[in-house]
């Protein structure tokens, strides 16, 4: 009796996905006439998930698209070539891909299949020089500036003029985020600047040899070691590896300064002058960035070129909503698609990218303009 | 004998004795061929396309490869779940040493004769020791993933490729097809007509009936380790020459898979007399084909987590027979 109920259960729950799947197919019938463009992300959920498909949802009819996700791992080469393999099997005539990972063996699989690959919000740092010449490389767009010495130094200012005398230094790992040396460098040179002419009272100590976390949270450890420390530069996405240390050892009296964002109120209530007040700067990319390769890959599927198209693929800064004080805050949350996940919030219209296309007369120019008109400011006025 | 009586058994109850018999693999074979009809009208045609074949061919390769090997382990009742950080660690070693020399093979020897110590390792030492095979597998599996996270570390980059050798040749859809028929048939031949595959299997049956039947059981379990091994470093080959390049989780999900590959064919995670070669080739198509197919058929990505789930549940209500065998040793 109890294995027939085992077996019944079990046959159920395969019916269900048969029909399920039948149901699906049935759903994504008709659309033959629209292009397929596949999008793979490092992550399968969060608030940047949500705005990108947002986004992409909001500007698909008028584009005539369809967009399909799949997630690719951080690591996995071979999963991640897997994926792309997927994605060009379901007819998908363009790629997107947020990882640099097994880029020239999936740019090869674009060749065979005759489709063209973009990257979103990645500097594709080992593979650009050998793919940039690639026919099927349409150019990336970067997760805010390629280079990071602007940010160091624009830290170190604040630090400078809100007075904090003791700064930790925090990134992530060298061979995974080279620009962070950058930054830790710019920032350092700032402060070294200061201090030449600064009186010794107020001079500023920075942490000696800064802290690199392995894709792991702040060790509590690192207080014993810097137990002085009144700031932290956290070049790294700190909401995720530093904050929640903080407040675990009651330190959430250090402010901190760094990359990341989160829609969760346990963030943004701390920061400025809110809550603990330990978050001073806040800093995020734009999901609208992703308009660079899309309309990059749309030309070149739709057979279309810009009159002033780069002979070879580029590497486009994009801009960042750099959070620096509450009133800005209250505006991300308020007019950001990347926190509201709502179209009606997103810098770009429907008819706004459909201009940028080459068919209808935009220019390579106004494209990177597009992507880079997207700071803070640019919030502001909105 | 033990064939005779089931023979006899079947002839006497017909069609329903037959079907009694072989419920297992009846379930596992039905379930490919559900696989494949469902996806061949979901993805609107797209599952038999050539581009899909190739990428087909890739993607099982190396799956059934180690699901041949794992064949031999999975059979006795163990597992083992180093066998992901395994290939991560030789498709790294096969890089240096294939930029260092550019021989491919100096590099496999290298690995080769790794895996066969580790393969040894892992049978060995769990006997000796008393432990369940699972723990040294799992200490192997750290040893393995802090000596890739080092090797990777070194190089200052988040990956490395090969750049003195054309390891493209084989991720050919030929030399991968008849690398899976040369292992198939040899696991074949080993597990149905050699003393390995009879005593492997009664070491899943009765370890203890085994014993007193005067089977040396430590060594038959090394050496079924050792022949997992063998498939392992040969799986990495293919694993490499399908992206050119490794880095820190390079194969880090392989270990899950291929248990997932034998469940989905039909063989009890217990192991015992009804372990099968055709459990390990049937599970690895379905596997293959349900990623692939759910992708094509447009599924959502989170959904696809899912179905995966309730279809491992599915399997595991069909095939679990006694509550205290159910998992391995």
């Amino acid at each position: 009796m109890k294995k027939t109920f085992k077996k019944i259960i079990s046959l159920m729950l395969i019916a269900v996905i048969v029909v399920s799947c039948m149901s699906l197919s049935a759903c994504n019938g008709g659309n033959g006439e629209t292009i397929k463009i596949g999008i793979g992300l490092y992550q399968d959920q969060g608030p940047a998930v949500t705005a990108t498909r947002a986004f992409l949802d909001g500007i698909s009819q008028e584009l005539n698209c369809e967009f399909t996700y799949v997630t690719l791992s951080q690591t996995d080469e071979a999963a991640n070539k897997t994926a792309a393999q997927q994605l060009i099997s379901s007819g998908c005539k363009g790629l997107i891909l947020t990882m640099d990972s097994a880029t020239e063996a999936i740019l090869e699989e674009c060749a065979k299949a005759g489709i063209y690959l973009g990257g979103y919000l990645s500097d594709y740092e080992q593979s650009f020089d050998s793919i940039k010449s690639n026919p099927n490389f349409v150019g990336t767009v970067v997760d805010g500036r390629y280079s990071g010495t602007a940010w160091g130094e624009e830290i170190a200012e604040r630090i400078i003029n809100e007075g904090y005398k003791n700064i930790g230094m925090i990134k992530f790992p060298s061979f995974a985020f080279p620009h962070q040396n950058e930054m830790d460098s710019a920032f350092r040179a700032k402060i070294d600047e200061y201090n030449a002419t600064a009186a010794d009272a107020d001079k500023i100590t920075v942490q000696a040899q800064t802290t690199e976390l392995m894709f792991q949270p702040l060790s509590a450890d690192y207080f014993s070691a810097n137990p002085d420390i009144d700031a932290i530069y956290g070049m790294c996405a700190g909401v995720d590896f530093i904050y929640p240390t903080l407040t675990q050892n009651n330190k959430t009296n250090i402010k901190l300064y760094t990359a990341g964002f989160s829609v969760d109120d346990s963030v943004l209530n701390n920061f400025g002058t809110s809550g603990n007040g330990c978050f001073q700067e806040l800093v995020f990319s734009n999901v609208e960035a992703i308009t660079y390769p899309l309309v990059m890959l749309l030309n070149k599927i739709e057979g279309q070129e810009f009159s002033d198209n780069p002979s070879e693929a580029q590497r486009v800064d994009s801009s960042q909503i750099r959070i620096t004080n509450n009133e800005e805050l209250n505006t991300v949350k308020e007019k950001s698609m990347y926190y509201t996940g709502k179209f009606e919030n997103s810098f770009l219209s429907a008819s706004d990218v459909s201009a940028l296309l080459a068919k209808n007369g935009g220019t390579h120019e106004d494209l990177v303009k597009a992507v880079q008109s997207m700071s803070t400011e640019d919030l502001e006025a909105k | 004998m033990q064939q005779a009586i089931k023979n006899t058994s079947n002839s006497q109850n017909g069609l329903w004795g037959f079907i009694k018999t072989n419920i297992f693999d009846i379930f596992s074979v039905m379930g490919l061929v559900l696989c494949i009809v469902i996806f061949t009208i979901t993805s609107n045609g797209n599952l038999w396309n050539s581009y899909n074949i190739s990428i087909l061919i890739e993607s099982v390769c190396v799956y059934m490869i180690l699901a041949l090997g794992a064949l031999f382990v999975y059979s006795m009742g163990y597992m083992d779940v180093s066998v992901g950080v395994q290939l991560g660690v030789y498709s790294i070693l096969m890089i240096f040493i294939l930029n260092a020399t550019g021989s491919m093979a100096l590099a496999f020897i290298t690995i080769l004769v790794l895996a066969l110590l580790c393969g040894a390792f892992n049978g060995a030492v769990a006997v000796w020791l008393g432990l369940p095979s699972i723990v040294t597998s799992l200490f192997l599996m750290f040893v393995f993933g802090g000596i890739q996270y080092i090797l990777i570390e070194q190089t200052g980059s988040n990956m490395i490729s090969v750049k003195n050798y054309d390891i493209s040749k084989f991720a050919d859809s030929t030399v991968m097809i008849i690398a899976m028929v040369a292992v198939g048939l040899i696991v074949f031949y080993a597990f149905n007509f050699t003393k390995l595959g009879k005593y492997t299997r009664g070491i899943g049956s009765n370890e203890t009936t085994t014993a007193q039947c005067g089977v040396n059981t430590t060594l038959w379990k090394v050496i079924a380790y050792m022949m997992f091994g063998v498939c392992v470093a040969i799986a990495s080959v293919f694993l490499l020459a399908r992206t050119g390049s490794a880095g820190k989780g390079t194969g880090s999900t392989y270990a899950m898979d291929i248990m997932l590959c034998i469940i989905l064919g039909g063989m009890p995670l217990s192991g015992g007399m009804s372990s099968k070669v055709r459990s390990a080739v049937i599970g690895t198509l379905t596997y293959v084909l349900l990623s692939n197919g759910l992708t094509l058929s447009g599924v959502d990505i989170q959904t696809i987590h899912i179905i995966k789930a309730v279809i491992f549940l599915a399997i595991v209500l069909l095939t679990c027979r006694d509550k205290n065998k159910i998992l391995p040793r």
